[in-house]
């Protein structure tokens, strides 16, 4: 039985390759010369503009669903079972063009203002301002050799960078981009986000562990580490949120913050966002937290064995995962699409919540340029001996303010305001005094010394 | 307008494409058994896991639960297939966490399988179930408010036993001081 199934599969990846080589043969006339068109196309005022074209109808579209359903019963033309499909199919489009968009976006800001930290000017070759270097640097993995290291398990190697970019995107349906305007209203959909980033953890595990090296695996454990002490601290600070709200819908989530009523102006909503946002930052491994793809210790961590489109691919889930985290702090804490003065156009909404998005986006690329790795032990201190506690009192610094500033006057908001930074920052306090940063003994080498 | 998006899901063929989402994430949970238990890389046995786990969450999609659909993607997956992960990476040879997936208690092992599968075939069959054409729709919310109130001491002794478990845990994984 087992010989049979080799061999049926022995002659079905000999087919694949006569036929990607004829193919290769046959379509090269055709496909070199397109090639080349889209090259050109690129460097023309089109191309510049063409992105941020995409990424706005990405956003758009998903902007205009609400008034498509209500425009959609009245074509008689279309039958009424299509109805559901164009639905679904606009939703997915918008989602496709918005999230690839921004991270496109994101690398070429990301790459330029690290260039400005560091001195020196960044992508400046390809377009104007460098605007093109993301497309390039696709264009040029798509045609790179795609390595499989002799001792890793293949199907693994190379399922994991597919898996790992699902998560992110499916992110992007539960954030709503406007009122009414997420792409699934979900009763629970910050559970939802987290449900998915569960998932990207066992992924880039997978990675890790397919490439069958050192560094890869060690990024893998450090990776999967990370997530799990970090998850607890991201859970807990939305609670706060919740129990206010009294939802898990992110679309009524912001529905109760619009006129400014923002939950990062009040105390337990401030520190929330601030361990939100760091825990987050933990969560999509960026800087200080990128530890599972440290590349002066581990050459590039999990993804050490991956080479062409599949390392486009992390880079892709990686940066599109940074959106979706900045993207839901936005949407907990700081208003989502409501702007006091823009909520009367709800068209604007979109832009205002991308803006918001891009601001934070920009926070973290400073973090980059700024803050130095952490080292593992103290990633794991910093999460379960200051965030978790941290995050347990403002929980009940969210209960003291229910309970104090129930009639919404603007004195109970004053009194809830001393009350909640007065507790927070006693407990800050103490914490600090309570957890010394942690020192290692000094190392003796015992081979070397002796 | 989402009556109308209900209607239009109803008038397309709703048997058929319900039936076909049924049938993948019965496929999954059988395909993700079957593998979980007879693959030989204990690593491929976790992920075939995951993928049965998946599928249970797809059933409770399809039977319009959202709430246990999410919750059985983020235990399950995101929190039970990581511990399984970390277990074999612990126990076994990390390069090659092959064993043979039989022992000397197949028998046996067989036979308390279909014994229990027999038992809860058994009440499934005959449990008086309520049947009703529209799901029921339960809110989060109740579900918060019936853990706190109705069901508060289950939750509470729940909560006692992880808390025991936890102290276990650390109780084993405390390194002995070394004796000099």
């Amino acid at each position: 039985m087992r010989a049979l199934l080799r061999h049926v599969l022995f002659f079905l990846i000999a087919l694949l390759r006569v036929l990607d080589r004829t193919l290769g043969r046959v379509l090269a006339p055709v496909l070199v010369p397109l090639f080349r068109v889209c090259v050109w196309a690129l460097h023309t005022p089109l191309g510049v503009i063409l992105p941020p074209v995409l990424m706005l109808m990405g956003a758009y579209l998903l902007a205009a669903r609400p008034a498509l359903r209500q425009e959609l019963p009245d074509t008689t033309w279309l039958p009424l079972w299509s109805h559901m499909w164009i639905d679904i199919l606009v939703a997915i489009v918008g989602i496709v063009l918005l999230g690839p968009m921004c991270m496109v976006y994101i690398t070429w800001l990301e790459r330029k203002l690290l260039g400005r930290f560091q001195n020196r000017y960044g992508p400046n070759r390809v377009g104007k301002y460098g605007l093109l270097q993301p497309f390039a640097d696709g264009i040029k993995m798509l045609i790179k050799e795609d390595i499989v290291p002799r001792g890793a398990d293949r199907a693994l190697h190379f399922i994991a960078p597919v898996v790992i970019v699902v998560p992110p995107l499916v992110i992007f349906s539960v954030l709503p981009l406007g009122p009414g305007m997420s792409a699934l209203p979900m009763e629970v959909g910050v559970l939802f986000f987290f449900a998915l980033s569960g998932i990207s953890g066992v992924a880039i595990f997978l990675a890790g562990w397919a490439s069958h090296n050192k560094f890869s695996l060690l990024g893998g454990m450090r990776a999967v580490a990370q997530l799990v002490s970090y998850e607890v601290p991201l859970l807990l600070s939305v609670v706060v949120v919740i129990m206010v709200a009294g939802t898990l819908s992110t679309d009524k989530l912001v529905e109760a913050q619009t006129a400014g009523r923002w939950f990062v102006f009040t105390p337990w909503g401030l520190v929330g966002f601030l361990l939100f946002f760091t825990a987050g930052l933990a969560e999509v491994n960026r800087t200080p937290f990128d530890l599972p793809e440290a590349e002066s210790e581990l050459v590039a961590g999990f993804h050490t064995e991956y080479s062409g489109f599949k390392f486009a691919l992390f880079y892709l889930a990686e940066f599109i995962a940074a959106v979706a985290i900045a993207g839901l702090t936005v949407t907990l804490f700081l208003g989502g699409w409501s702007l006091p003065g823009a909520d009367r156009y709800p068209m604007l909404a979109p832009v205002v919540f991308l803006s918001k998005a891009a601001l934070l986006v920009l926070v973290m690329v400073w973090f980059r340029g700024t803050f130095p790795r952490l080292r593992i032990d103290q990633v794991m201190t910093f999460s379960w001996k200051f965030l978790l506690p941290l995050a347990l009192v403002n929980i009940i610094v969210a209960g003291i303010w229910i309970f104090l500033v129930r009639d919404g006057s603007w004195r109970s908001f004053g009194i809830g305001w001393a009350v909640g930074a007065i507790i927070l920052i006693a407990f800050y306090v103490w914490l600090n005094r309570f957890t010394a940063p942690s020192t290692i003994e000094k190392r003796v080498y015992r081979f070397a010394e002796e | 307008m989402d009556e109308i998006l209900a209607k239009s899901a109803q008038s397309s063929a709703p048997a058929l494409w319900v039936g076909a989402a049924f049938a993948v994430s019965f496929g999954l949970v059988v395909a993700g058994s079957l593998g979980a238990a007879l693959l030989k890389n204990l690593l491929h046995a976790v992920l075939f896991l995951a993928l049965a786990l998946l599928g249970v969450a797809g059933l409770f999609l399809m039977l319009s639960s959202t709430f246990l659909f999410v919750v059985q993607i983020l235990v399950y997956v995101g929190g039970v297939v990581i511990l399984l992960i970390f277990g074999v990476m612990l126990t076994s040879k990390m390069a090659q966490p092959d064993i043979p997936p039989r022992n000397r208690q197949t028998l046996a092992a067989a036979l308390l399988a279909l014994l229990l599968f027999c038992a809860t075939a058994y009440v499934l069959t005959t449990h008086p179930w309520m049947v009703s054409a529209e799901p029921p729709a339960v809110p989060v919310a109740e579900i918060g408010v019936g853990l706190l109130q109705k069901y508060v001491l289950p939750f509470e002794i729940v909560s006692v036993v992880l808390l025991v478990a936890m102290v276990g845990a650390i109780v084993l994984a405390r390194r002995e001081p070394e004796s000099k």
